[in-house]
């Protein structure tokens, strides 16, 4: 497409030095373009290697950090969930386990949307003794019209000597037009 | 008794292990598989992909496969953080389930998940330059969606490119509800303009003139693309705190507006190429100042004026490039076309003087690269220079660099493995310690003996319990409502004062009786007379005690069971804890991983750092090799400007002879004439 003559007034000699320049620089370079083309795979696979055995790496550490920190003999995780979220604009939710806080969170847009999109979130986790308990959750948020309103939840539960798995689930109901809070309890 | 008996179980109980009673009801079960992949949907949507991949690996690791959904995703994620095989891996496998499914489960899977990941394979294979495999996985695909349509059609170009492609599907199934239909789908411009490339690589002028004319003033609609199609997409690379996909209106407006500039752009390219100067001159007349492709289309318009003959319109344009792209190759090309044009147009002198100042220019450049070679480049932060930005144009380089920013990161996570590694390794100690501190203190404590003991007692409890409900149901049957003294066996401890005092008051009186004056009526009187008030107590406390036997026979088989629930918790637990002590499997299966994980870290380190070299190693040589041929290419420019230098100064001279022969001849018979 570009043009490379006009360089010289004669178009033979033009031809000759490009194509005299073009030979150089082509001969000079092909060898060493394959040995860089070769060396460059190489380097990409060992990185994506690299990458892999990290992320590997990660996972197994993450693994060992919990099973040492949340054995399933004490632990409890609380989720939240948002089914459909059409009614309830999510914008805080503060946890209660026997009237103490155990966690807090305060969405940004794109959390939130998470959620809405189908996400499930791993609000908490941690120990807890055998036994009776009581957990309180409090949505904050918006409304349709943009006011803000709060719902909540207070569930009793029983802790075995297996791990317990809590789902606070914002589920809308068409009926009246509002949000509800269902707590699901796994079962593993 | 049974309060202490109750006290004591309680208390072991308390020392073993909190209260835990199981719960017997039966539930359904939850897809946990569902509620892993949702886990990991969270991550994904928030822009973690790493911390999904983590959480979809998880999955595996428990459920020892993985469904279709999350098999997909996983490899969605993997080509997001570059781990191409890895992905392609994920991708051949799900094909293969899916093909070989034996569950009989074919009915309830989803074809169209089957067409991602096919679609998104092909994908791979071209990426890594497979395009045989690319078009066998092209063909094996036997059902489309419309959605999925462009996407199938582009990936058919390249997978046979330069050749043509066949479009082997030929079926699109739109009895889904979300499908649409498929008449603008086949038209993406994107394909449009590879088929005007592929004209003009044929020779085909015509077609391609005719589609690039549609294409530069079509406007362009990005559509919306599904939740597949977004997860293979390659936007997610940057991982940036923008959406996923810009979608926002104005970039749709650009990337629409740069379709139609590079349109008009390659529509002057063919008329150029058909030598119609006029035509592309009038076509990149209109082009748009800031558009990406502005310095090709300021250089094909200023040859295009030129060739035209448009000589001011050329000098402006070619003056302009160079001023503005000192270090592009156009912009250099430009200048040697502007000295000629200067040199053909004005006159010799000035075109020496422009080719004097290219030189100079030149000059500067090489000297330039000189410095620019000095620099500490492979330093892509500290290293700010122009000539850096022109060789980052090179896509290997740009990649090598970006290779090594992504060693740094991979280093820095590293080191923060490293951290947590050994943070872990404490913990670890701190466990066994505290483990050692619990066996010291069962050992000291001799618990089973304890629960022994308890259990003894509460059998022994138990089996007076049942004998004095035995003897009570008899002396119903027998006596019916006239129930005895029985009660006496739940009688509280003031009760048992009573009764105690009742029989010995009632010894006193029998030894009385026994030793006292039978002839004394007075004595005797008395003596029947306490008598008879000590029946009358011992009665009331009797018919005290009967009335309250039922509800004190329940509260002890009440509290019986309650001991017997505490003690099989409390046996259960000791059991464990006794096991847990025989056995150090737990955390000695900790410690052996924590271990590897720690000689894992090292390992990559060093491997990290080596890759580092390596890669700075290969930097230093391509940009050696760029700053060998950007040498060159000066170079040649350098000779050609001096031989038009030497051209111009032999042009010159040539002209000088004749004006000075001229000269010569008018002065020389004036001369003559002058002679006499």
């Amino acid at each position: 497409m570009l043009k490379l003559s006009r360089l010289n007034n004669n178009p033979l000699c033009n031809a000759l030095i490009i194509v005299v320049f073009l030979y150089v620089c082509v001969s000079a370079s092909y060898s060493h373009a394959l040995e860089s083309i070769e060396s460059d795979l190489k380097l990409e696979s060992e990185l994506e290697q690299l990458k892999s055995q990290v992320l590997q790496l990660n996972r197994e550490l993450y693994i060992l950090e919990e099973d040492l920190l949340f054995p399933a003999s004490t632990q409890v995780a609380i989720f939240v969930s948002i089914d459909i979220g059409q009614f309830f604009k999510l914008d805080s939710v503060e946890v209660k386990i026997n009237n103490q806080d155990i966690a807090g969170f305060l969405y940004t847009q794109r959390q939130r949307e998470a959620l809405e999109q189908g996400g499930i979130q791993k609000l908490y986790l941690g120990n807890l003794k055998v036994g009776n308990h009581e957990l309180t959750a409090i949505f904050n948020g918006l409304d349709t019209e943009q006011r803000a309103v709060k719902r909540a939840v207070n569930y009793q539960f029983e802790k075995d000597d297996e791990s317990l798995m809590i789902e606070l689930k914002l589920v809308d109901e068409t009926s009246n037009f509002r949000t509800k809070v269902v707590v699901e309890e796994w079962v593993l | 008794m049974t309060k202490r008996l109750f006290s004591l179980i309680v208390c072991v109980f308390t020392l073993v292990s909190p209260l835990a009673n199981s719960q017997s009801q039966q539930r359904v079960k939850t897809d946990l598989a569902d509620k892993y992949y949702r886990q990991a949907l969270y991550f994904y949507f928030q822009g973690e992909p790493v911390n999904a991949l983590t959480q979809v690996e998880r999955t595996k690791l428990r459920f020892g496969q993985l469904n279709d959904h999350t098999r997909l995703l996983q490899a969605g994620l993997q080509v997001s953080l570059g781990l191409h095989t890895q992905a392609q891996q994920s991708l051949l496998q799900f094909n293969h389930n899916y093909l070989n499914d034996t569950d009989g489960q074919e009915g309830q899977r989803a074809p169209e998940l089957l067409l991602v990941a096919q679609l998104s394979l092909a994908e791979q294979f071209i990426e890594q330059g497979k395009n045989i495999e690319a078009q066998q996985t092209l063909a094996s695909i036997s059902v489309m969606y419309s959605r999925y349509h462009p996407q199938y059609t582009m990936l058919n170009q390249l997978a046979y490119w330069p050749g043509s492609g066949k479009l082997i599907v030929a079926e699109v199934d739109t009895s889904t509800a979300f499908d649409e239909p498929r008449e603008d789908s086949l038209f993406t411009p994107y394909i449009q303009l590879n088929t005007a490339l592929k004209f003009i690589e044929n020779g085909d002028f015509m077609q391609a003139v005719d589609l690039l004319n549609v294409l530069k003033v079509s406007t362009w609609f990005a559509r919306e693309q599904t939740f597949w199609q977004l997860l293979f997409s390659s936007a997610l690379l940057s991982f940036d705190n923008a959406s996923l996909i810009d979608s926002t209106p104005s970039a749709t407006e650009k990337q629409s507006q740069g379709i139609n500039d590079y349109a008009q752009l390659l529509l002057a390219q063919v008329y150029v190429l058909q030598e119609k100067y006029e035509s592309a001159y009038f076509e990149l007349q209109s082009f748009p100042q800031h558009s990406p492709y502005r310095e090709s289309a300021l250089y094909l318009f200023a040859l295009a004026a030129q060739e035209s003959k448009r000589y001011t319109s050329a000098f402006n344009i070619f003056s302009l490039l160079h001023k503005q792209y000192p270090y592009s190759h156009l912009s250099w090309q430009a200048g040697e076309l502007l000295a000629e044009q200067l040199t053909e147009q004005q006159s010799l002198a000035h075109g020496l003087q422009a080719y004097q100042l290219l030189e100079t220019f030149y000059q500067q450049r090489l000297t330039e690269l000189d410095g620019f070679e000095q620099l500490p480049y492979q330093n892509i932060d500290t290293a700010n220079s122009i000539w850096l930005k022109q060789a980052l144009q090179s896509p290997s380089l740009s990649h090598l660099y970006q290779e090594l920013v992504e060693v740094a990161a991979l280093t820095k996570k590293l080191q923060s493995l490293q951290a947590k590694s050994h943070w872990l390794a404490e913990t670890i100690s701190l466990n066994q310690q505290r483990k050692s501190l619990l066996l010291t203190s069962q050992k000291h404590k001799k618990q089973q003996v304890l629960i022994n003991n308890l259990t003894q007692q509460r059998n022994e409890f138990a089996d007076k319990l049942s004998a004095v409900n035995r003897v009570n149901v008899i002396n119903k049957k027998t006596q019916g409502n006239n129930i005895q003294i029985f009660g006496t066996a739940f009688a509280n401890d003031v009760e048992r004062q009573w009764l105690k005092r009742i029989n010995k008051s009632k010894r006193s009186l029998s030894y009385i009786s026994k030793h006292s004056d039978k002839s004394s009526v007075k004595q005797q009187t008395k003596l029947t007379d306490y008598q008879h008030r000590l029946n009358r107590v011992q009665g009331l406390l009797k018919w005290q005690l009967n009335q309250q036997f039922p509800e004190r026979a329940w509260q002890h088989k009440k509290q019986l069971k309650t001991i017997d629930t505490l003690l099989a918790d409390t046996q259960r637990q000791q059991e464990k804890n006794l096991a847990m002590s025989q056995s150090q499997h737990s955390l000695s299966k900790l410690i052996e991983q924590q271990l590897q994980g720690s000689a894992q870290v090292k390992r990559l380190l060093a491997k990290s750092h080596q890759l580092h070299e390596d890669i700075t190693s290969n930097i230093t040589n391509t940009v050696n090799q760029f700053i060998k041929q950007e040498r060159q290419l000066i170079a040649q420019h350098q000779l050609s400007t001096k031989r038009a230098m030497a051209n111009i100064i032999e042009t010159m001279t040539v002209n000088d002879s004749k004006v000075e022969q001229q000269l010569k001849l008018s002065i020389s018979p004036q001369k003559t004439e002058a002679r006499p």
